[in-house]
């Protein structure tokens, strides 16, 4: 059970700030899930707590210790990252290509042990790939390719997950599927911090919601105060219909603030 | 670039692995039974039973075993850096000589020619090709910076590939004498003929480390398979990766160079033939290129002693005339797939 935590994260790319200053938790059992207009900020934060980039400022801690000061594979074994956009190079199958989650597991010049090889099975019936194992990934429809991608991620068993648009591109049906294996890893302790463009699929489907705007959090907490009329304003420069159904949010975008309704 | 392509059933490695070495074991038999001479097998029982003639031992020791023992080598170093390289760049296209290695290699080769120092004393030679490699590997990393990316690696690779090249023709073309063009001519066609037991003490030991820290990378291929971010996060330090297979391939292909001139297409064919083999993972490609890439050289290095018109046509002659239209059939079938 591992805690996240970024503080004052600052970034620019060609001192074009991307990021002013953000702090962020992440805490087991929790799925939030990273909002925001395109631009402000989410797929660098993503990446700074991934260990992918190192911001000019701030830093990233796992219970308390740096994440620079951690070994690389222990960083790896303790935040999966499951990439905008995964695809796979080569036409592997389903099972060799969850597998790899395993690879900060097993050590150098070492077969996959039988705890890899039951955490590949675990991950492969968490997102209903079981009967899909053998099948070769170039031969999977879009909705199989992004629940073998985010298997690939669980396989890890990280108690850290950082999806980017994990649902970018799905059917409803699908985005669903993918949203319940996450909340389901978080049932089983995991943190888990997801960047979703779909603001029903965001407030439906997490606990927690995190919205950025120009490089900073402009609001956090729960998906309905989050989701005010004023922050989507601010954040997004929309008008929207918000209610609640079956216990949860839901929020229809009407149009842009300062046109007139047709 | 995804190579989408449907993996064939048997994916047994071993068995693989097995029949690779049982057919590179054959064939480097049959290299030493093949020549001009015409010393076939049955000399070489005799002589493995300490009864031959010692004409015959001369001719199977110290012309053909330097042929066969070259052969496995090279070909072993350009199967194996073929299958490194595509599985880093993941790009199916990706070949040893991308790099700017083989290039920078000859050219050192051929300067040696050019000033006379390859007739001064005999391993002057392999040792420029050597040195060749050695600069042009300084000048790719450099120029490649401390990007860990794969495409700033290209670029410098095709940098430095187009200025040794450059400065290769200029040797041809300020060459001292007809013979001594005619004698780069030759050399950079790329040839096991009249190699002695000297080039092969002067190559192995470069090729048997470098293919040794090629076959390190494996699981960091694997990992790539995911794209650069993600094998990053599975603990893959990107980085150190590209200069392990920078490293390796300069030394093992650059001595491959130097001995025996510019070989193509055996790193580029090898691996392709054998990927659905191994279910397109790339660790376990490296084995099977290297088994794979040592057979098909001494196969096509038997076929030049076999093939008899006026002379010997030249190792790299023969693997360009089998690798050229292949390549084609690829960037074709690569076409076919992306349209």
């Amino acid at each position: 059970m591992s805690r996240l935590s970024a503080r004052g994260i600052r970034h620019a790319y060609n001192s074009r700030p991307v990021l002013a200053g953000v702090d962020l938790d992440l805490a087991p059992g929790e799925v939030v899930g990273l909002i925001g207009p395109n631009g402000a900020g989410k797929t660098t934060l993503m990446r700074v707590l991934a260990s992918l980039m190192t911001p000019e400022e701030g830093s990233v801690a796992l219970d308390g210790a740096p994440l620079s000061s951690l070994p690389r594979e222990a960083r790896a074994r303790a935040i999966a990252y499951l990439a905008q956009d995964g695809a796979a190079e080569w036409a592997v199958s389903v099972e060799t290509l969850v597998g790899l989650g395993r690879l900060p597991h097993v050590g150098p010049f070492r077969a996959p042990g039988a705890a890899d090889r039951a955490a590949v099975a675990r991950a492969l019936a968490a997102c209903d790939l079981a009967l899909l194992a053998a099948r070769p990934v170039n031969r999977l429809s879009g909705g199989e390719r992004a629940r073998a991608l985010l298997a690939r991620a669980l396989a890890v068993e990280a108690p850290v997950l950082l999806a980017d648009e994990p649902v970018a591109g799905l059917d409803p049906a699908h985005a669903i599927d993918v949203m319940e294996v996450l909340a389901a890893r978080a049932r089983q302790g995991a943190a888990v911090l997801a960047v979703i463009h779909d603001l029903t699929i965001a407030a439906r489907h997490c606990d927690r919601l995190v919205l950025m705007e120009a490089g900073a959090v402009l609001a956090e907490g729960a998906p309905a105060d989050v989701l005010s009329e004023a922050n989507l304003a601010r954040a997004y420069g929309i008008r929207a219909l918000a209610g609640t159904a079956e216990g949860r949010a839901w929020i229809v975008p009407l149009g842009r603030i300062g046109e007139r309704a047709r | 670039m995804s190579a989408a392509r449907t993996p064939r059933t048997p994916r047994r490695p071993r068995t693989l692995l097995a029949l690779l070495a049982l057919a590179t074991l054959v064939l480097f038999a049959l290299s030493l039974a093949v020549g001009p001479s015409g010393l076939g097998i049955g000399a070489l029982v005799d002589l493995a039973a300490g009864r031959g003639a010692e004409a015959a031992r001369i001719i199977v020791i110290e012309v053909r075993l330097p042929r066969a023992l070259l052969a496995l080598l090279i070909g072993a170093a350009l199967g194996l850096s073929g299958a490194v390289l595509q599985g880093y760049l993941r790009n199916p296209l990706a070949e040893p000589g991308l790099i700017g290695v083989t290039a920078s290699g000859a050219l050192g080769a051929v300067l040696t020619l050019y000033f006379g120092l390859a007739s001064a004393f005999a391993l002057a030679l392999p040792l420029g090709g050597i040195a060749g490699a050695a600069a042009g590997v300084v000048v790719v990393q450099a120029l490649a910076g401390r990007d860990t990316g794969a495409l700033s690696l290209i670029l410098a690779g095709i940098a430095v590939t187009s200025f040794a090249g450059a400065l290769t023709a200029l040797a041809l073309n300020l060459a001292p004498s007809p013979f001594a063009a005619l004698e780069i001519v030759f050399w950079m066609m790329g040839s096991l003929a009249d190699r002695s037991l000297d080039h092969v003490a002067l190559a192995a030991p470069f090729i048997v480390i470098g293919a040794g820290l090629l076959l390190t990378t494996g699981r960091a291929l694997d990992a790539l398979t995911l794209g650069e971010d993600t094998a990053a996060t599975l603990g893959v330090d990107l980085g150190r990766l590209r200069a392990r297979i920078v490293a390796g391939t300069a030394i093992a292909v650059g001595a491959a160079t130097a001995v025996a001139g510019a070989i193509g297409f055996v790193g580029l064919v090898v691996p392709h033939l054998l990927r659905p083999w191994t279910g397109y993972r790339p660790a376990a490609l490296l084995p099977a290129s290297a088994l794979g890439g040592a057979a098909l050289t001494l196969a096509a290095d038997i076929a030049v002693r076999v093939i008899a018109v006026r002379g010997e046509i030249k190792l790299g002659v023969v693997t360009a005339l089998i690798g050229a239209p292949f390549f084609l059939w690829l960037v074709l079938a690569e076409r076919r797939r992306l349209a």
